[in-house]
């Protein structure tokens, strides 16, 4: 008989509220949510409706989200895969009900930025940059003929210091 | 010289598989057949090549959960105990076969080969880690490492998630290695924007992605995937290149798809009968692989050929030397383009090599002998690359990752996506655990430790990797339901104040996983863990016309609790500001060196006038600093009035300016109507304009200011105020909220139009009718306080409506523990402070969908975002709140949890030291930070070449 911390199971439910995005690829997002006692109350005994929106590009976040999905929910969902959505882009999702023409949203997602399905067209002013923490230099080529094992040993010591990130002030 | 260089990259990594408790465990051969056919033939390799004077360099990315099953003693007398049955099956095999004439060539092939392998391990004295310590510091390997458990990180939900599982894996890796890792692998090359800058932080120079993580990164590569690009955090990233991975890991034209090469899938523990297999079998009986296998690949059908190693042997030679072939014409052509030497990088899983592809060592062997014949390519580490080329194209890298489809999807689907719910949630509640318990006791802590462990464990790619690919799948499913039931287990323990010390043992005893692991890694504020060297130590400047004791508006609290915050970091500020009688000229405050410029310096009765001498005092002041207390790295300079201050000091000085704009004077009067508003415009453009980057604390003045004063978007970053939480509940008695007495709305703030109590008032009657008998306490005064009245009177509400006019901290703090929920329905809201302190208080908050508002809160999680002027929307979501305590109850709790998570003091200090590192670079490309460097190059060439 297995010990009981070799079979565990998993709660069903946390009692909280919850509701979020991920994305699968650049044209599928995956919703999962949870909602607490409480939000199933605040539901009313409404149908909940599951909607989808695309947020304007950060750069616009003055202009209104677009709704672009209208799901009602079937009885006991949970989750939800929004397929064939256009790529690079953000969006955003929520549940609510409608009544009077008044849509009451309970939860909303978070936002999440779907990546590029092919390189960006946008053409960008190229820019260079040292990595952190390795210091530019005009005469840092590496040489590799080594004359034996033996050269190539030492010179690795000799930088391994550098590797380290200390700083070899003291040695020479 | 090379017209090109190539980057071998190798990745180990196996789950992690440790069972104390069970003998026999299937899984726990997975580690034993990687050992015998994979690390062991590998490090074989290594050595031959050195032993033979041949130059090569390899990268080899070792995974902790590899790291920590190889170093295990009880696995490493598993191992032995496994070996020398499979010795035992090889000497019957050779029996067995020595009398057949089809296989007796192959008669003692396993036999030879598992004695040598049991020499080497023992040579090793068991322990594999020493030798590739030795090979680093050889040169020839460049060991990294990679996340803690192999934590998929596109889906990990934190950033306290990313960092537990990185930080944890670098600490492993020093332990072993005696220094850093220069690079990271990560797991199944999956990346997410955000990733590089928590590399970066933990000194990590460089990673992997997969081709089309280069190829759609914006803006385009020039060189594609023949070079490495740098992120915005300055850490470098390096693509994989399609066409070695083809040859490679192609099923059906890759190279370990030879008809020569040994087939995998025809082993003796599935073909030969159980009385003479099984007792080499787990419980004698399950069918798996022994390693025992006679057959070539043959084609595609079922017939197998017997194995010929020698005829194996010399399709390895020639496959290499065409792969080598390849590369030179890949790297001639690349050249062509480029002003500098294309890279290949050219990574692989390390287990490919041997036991998917038996020859895959010899390759390996074969392909470094056969690169040192020629001068064309070079094999380097991404290291010594970027030791040659440091600067490389900046670039945003997008999501991606190399499993099937290139992004989530192998790891996120139907068979898989249960599993996140719980990830996340434990996520959540580790972060909660390590916030709450900033001290534990010896059992909270081992109980806190072990909850972590577990979380990594739980988080581990290969759960979902094994369900989705349907091979292990119960075992997968198994691991994953423990370590979250496990996790749970614990955390029940600790929030119900019952640890109970045998089970919590029995729980620690299923792993002997990061035994040094700190749970304070998930800490929601993660600076303490930061690497030192990474950490430069800034001497700040800043100016601020207002500072406590002396405050007007809340530009004096800010400076303040962001100055003392930045001293608690060790960073040196110096603030110079207006006199005040209270204090001296001089006065070190909570760690801040203040300066007060004299009183005799502003006669001036004209406001503008006033201005200009304030400047001029602070710019004499600056001068006297500097003989006394030496220079300063940047000038920090907070709105307008000080903007000619900090002009003239960053001239005299040469230094880097960073500005907060707090607010503007056109979005204060919605417009600038007067001489004097658009004089002030003027002085805050030439601020903005002057400032090498730019702070704001919403995301609503990021495109005021960027609009305003025609700024670009990346010059300005947005980082939100912050809220003490211990001044919301000064003053308070401890009594519970709200409970059992009269409803209570409040609103605070200055009663103007665009605060939107008019909204608030007009929705009154609609929120009576929904909820029954409610108050609504307005604090606060302003000019607009008679037209609400009015509108109260109106509307048949003004005896519920209570103006108790302007409230101290104390006043404020035992208002909100008496609401019922806050409302604050603003048209207008730069960031909304008031907000957040009824969030700290733990009110629920129903807020405009406006402004910085919208940023606040999470509608449906932590509070309601109403429409702005929408009554009908606003008494809706305050009915709901009201009639249902449950939810306002737990929104109460998570905004809570929100403002100390976003919205704290630390936070915004180490968000604020990041801008002020940007600013430095940005202002001086060249410099570098005087400690974490690595400063090759010339001076080092001297001292090897002379």
């Amino acid at each position: 008989m297995l010990h009981y911390i070799d079979r565990m199971e998993l709660p069903q439910w946390y009692d909280e509220n919850l509701m979020i995005m991920l994305v699968v690829n650049p044209d599928t997002i995956y919703a999962y949510w949870e909602l607490s006692f409480g939000q199933c109350k605040a539901l009313n005994g409404w149908k909940p409706v599951l909607k989808l929106y695309e947020l304007p590009p950060d750069k616009e976040a003055e202009s209104e989200p677009r709704l672009i999905r209208t799901s009602p929910l079937p009885p006991f969902t949970d989750n939800w895969y929004f397929k064939n959505l256009q790529p690079q882009r953000r969006y955003q999702a929520e549940i609510g009900w409608e009544q009077d023409n008044h849509f009451y949203t309970i939860i909303k997602s978070n936002i999440v930025d779907v990546p590029p399905a092919a390189p960006v067209a946008v053409p960008g002013q190229v820019e260079w940059r040292a990595v952190a923490g390795i210091a530019p230099s005009q005469d840092n080529k590496i040489e590799y003929d080594y004359r034996s094992v033996e050269d190539a040993v030492q010179q690795l010591f000799n930088t391994m210091p550098f590797y380290m990130g200390i700083n070899t002030g003291s040695r020479s | 010289m090379p017209t090109g260089y190539m980057a071998l990259v190798l990745h180990g990594h196996l789950p992690y598989v440790f069972h104390p408790e069970k003998t026999d465990v299937l899984e726990e051969r997975w580690l034993f057949e990687a050992i015998t056919e994979c690390y062991l033939p590998l490090l074989s390799t290594f050595e031959s090549l050195l032993r033979d004077n041949v130059y090569f360099r390899i990268t080899l990315s070792l995974s902790p959960t590899l790291i920590t099953m190889l170093n295990d003693q009880l696995l490493r007398e598993r191992y032995i105990r496994h070996l020398q049955k499979s010795i035992l099956l090889a000497r019957l095999e050779r029996e067995r076969l020595s009398a057949d004439p089809n296989y007796r060539h192959l008669a003692g092939f396993y036999l030879d080969m598992l004695l040598r392998t049991r020499e080497q391990y023992e040579r090793y004295e068991c322990d594999l880690i020493k030798p590739l310590r030795q090979l680093q510091q050889q040169g020839c390997l460049e060991v990294i490492t990679t996340c803690a458990t192999h934590g998929y990180l596109p889906l990990i939900n934190s950033r306290a998630g990313w960092r537990a599982q990185i930080k944890t894996a670098i600490d492993l890796y020093a332990k072993n290695f005696d220094r850093l890792p220069a690079g990271m692998w990560l797991p199944e090359c999956g990346y997410a924007p955000g990733v590089d800058q928590l590399l970066g932080d933990f000194g990590v120079k460089y990673f992997f992605v997969d081709s089309h993580g280069i190829t759609n990164s914006s803006p385009q590569p020039v060189y594609g995937i023949f070079a490495p690009l740098c992120t915005r955090a300055g850490v470098a990233v390096f693509g994989r290149d399609p066409d070695s991975s083809r040859q490679v890991w192609d099923r059906l034209t890759g190279y370990p798809g030879d008809p020569f090469y040994r087939e995998f899938y025809r082993d003796i523990g599935y073909d030969l009968e159980l009385d003479y297999i099984g007792p080499f079998l787990p419980g004698g009986d399950i069918r798996t692989d022994t390693g025992f296998k006679y057959h070539r690949i043959t084609g595609s059908g079922p017939h197998k050929e017997p194995y010929l190693p020698d005829k194996a042997g010399e399709r390895a030679a020639e496959q290499a030397k065409d792969f080598v072939e390849r590369r030179i014409r890949q790297v001639e052509q690349a050249a062509q383009k480029m002003q500098r030497r294309p890279l290949v990088v050219a990574p692989y899983d390390a287990e490919l090599f041997g036991h998917w592809w038996f020859e895959g060592p010899l390759w390996l062997d074969c392909l470094c002998r056969e690169i040192s014949t020629q001068q064309q390519l070079k094999m380097v580490t991404p290291m010594e690359y970027l030791l040659e080329y440091p600067e490389n194209q900046v670039a945003d890298v997008p999501m991606c990752s190399w499993g099937a489809g290139g992004y989530n999807e192998f790891w996120l689907n139907p068979s898989t996506d249960w599993i996140y719910k719980h990830l996340h949630r434990a996520e959540d509640k580790m972060s909660e655990l390590a916030d709450n318990y900033s001290t534990a006791g010896e059992l909270e802590k081992r109980c806190l430790n072990q909850a972590a462990r577990e979380l990594l464990l739980a988080q581990s790619s290969d759960w979902p990797f094994i369900i989705h690919s349907g091979t292990a799948v119960d075992y997968a499913v198994r691991r994953f339901k423990n370590h979250i039931g496990r996790f749970n287990l614990l955390v029940n323990m600790l929030e119900g104040n019952c640890i109970h010390e045998g089970m919590l043992s029995d729980i620690e005893s299923r792993s002997n996983f990061l035994p040094d692991i700190d749970y304070r890694v998930y800490c929601s504020n993660g600076l303490f863990q930061r690497l030192s060297f990474t950490e430069q130590s800034y001497r700040i400047l800043m100016l601020s016309w207002e500072y406590p004791p002396q405050t007007v508006g809340g530009l004096a609290r800010h400076v303040h609790d962001l100055a003392c915050a930045l001293a608690a970091l060790g960073k040196k500020v110096h603030v110079i500001t207006c006199p005040t009688p209270e204090r001296e000229i001089y006065s070190l405050e909570h760690g801040v060196h203040v300066h007060r410029i004299r009183s005799d310096q502003l006669t001036a009765g004209n406001f503008m006038d006033w201005v200009s001498q304030l400047n001029e005092g602070m710019v004499q002041m600056s001068d006297k600093l500097l003989d006394v207390f030496g220079g300063f790295d940047l000038v920090h300079a907070h709105d307008w009035l000080v903007g000619a201050a900090a002009g003239a000091i960053c001239e005299r000085l040469g230094l880097p300016m960073v500005a907060t704009i707090h607010a503007t004077e056109h979005g204060r009067n919605q417009g600038l109507h007067t001489d004097l508003q658009r004089r002030i415009h003027g002085l805050e453009t030439r601020l903005a304009e002057r400032a090498d980057l730019i702070i704001c604390c919403s995301k609503y003045m990021k495109y005021e200011i960027a609009r305003l004063f025609n700024q670009p978007f990346n010059k300005i970053t947005v980082i939100p105020n912050g809220v003490e939480i211990k001044n919301i509940t000064a003053g308070l008695e401890r009594s519970p909220r709200g409970n059992g007495r009269e409803r209570m709305i409040v609103f605070l703030g200055r009663l103007v139009p665009e605060k939107g109590v008019q909204v608030l008032i007009s929705a009154l009657p609609l929120i009576l009718q929904k909820v029954g008998r409610v108050r609504l306490v307005v604090a606060g005064k302003g000019p607009y306080q008679p037209e609400l009245e009015k509108l109260a009177h109106g509307l048949g509400v003004a005896e519920i409506v209570d103006f108790i006019g302007f409230v101290g901290d104390e006043e404020r703090n035992r208002l909100l523990n008496r609401a019922t929920v806050a409302v604050f329905p603003s048209l207008y809201e730069p960031f909304g402070i008031v907000a957040l302190e009824a969030m700290a208080a733990g009110v629920p908050v129903v807020v405009s969908d406006t402004g910085g508002l919208r940023d606040i809160i999470e509608h449906g999680i932590d509070g309601y975002l109403a429409p702005p002027g929408d009554t009908h929307m606003l008494a809706h979501y305050v009915s709901e709140l009201i009639k249902n305590p449950e939810l306002a109850g737990h929104f109460g709790r998570r905004a809570r949890r929100s403002v100390f998570v976003k919205f704290n003091w630390q936070q915004i200090a180490s968000s604020t030291l990041e801008v002020y590192a940007a600013a430095v670079k940005k202002y001086n490309p060249m410099a570098t930070d005087s400690s974490g460097t690595y400063k090759n190059p010339g001076r080092l060439k001297q001292s090897y070449n002379g």
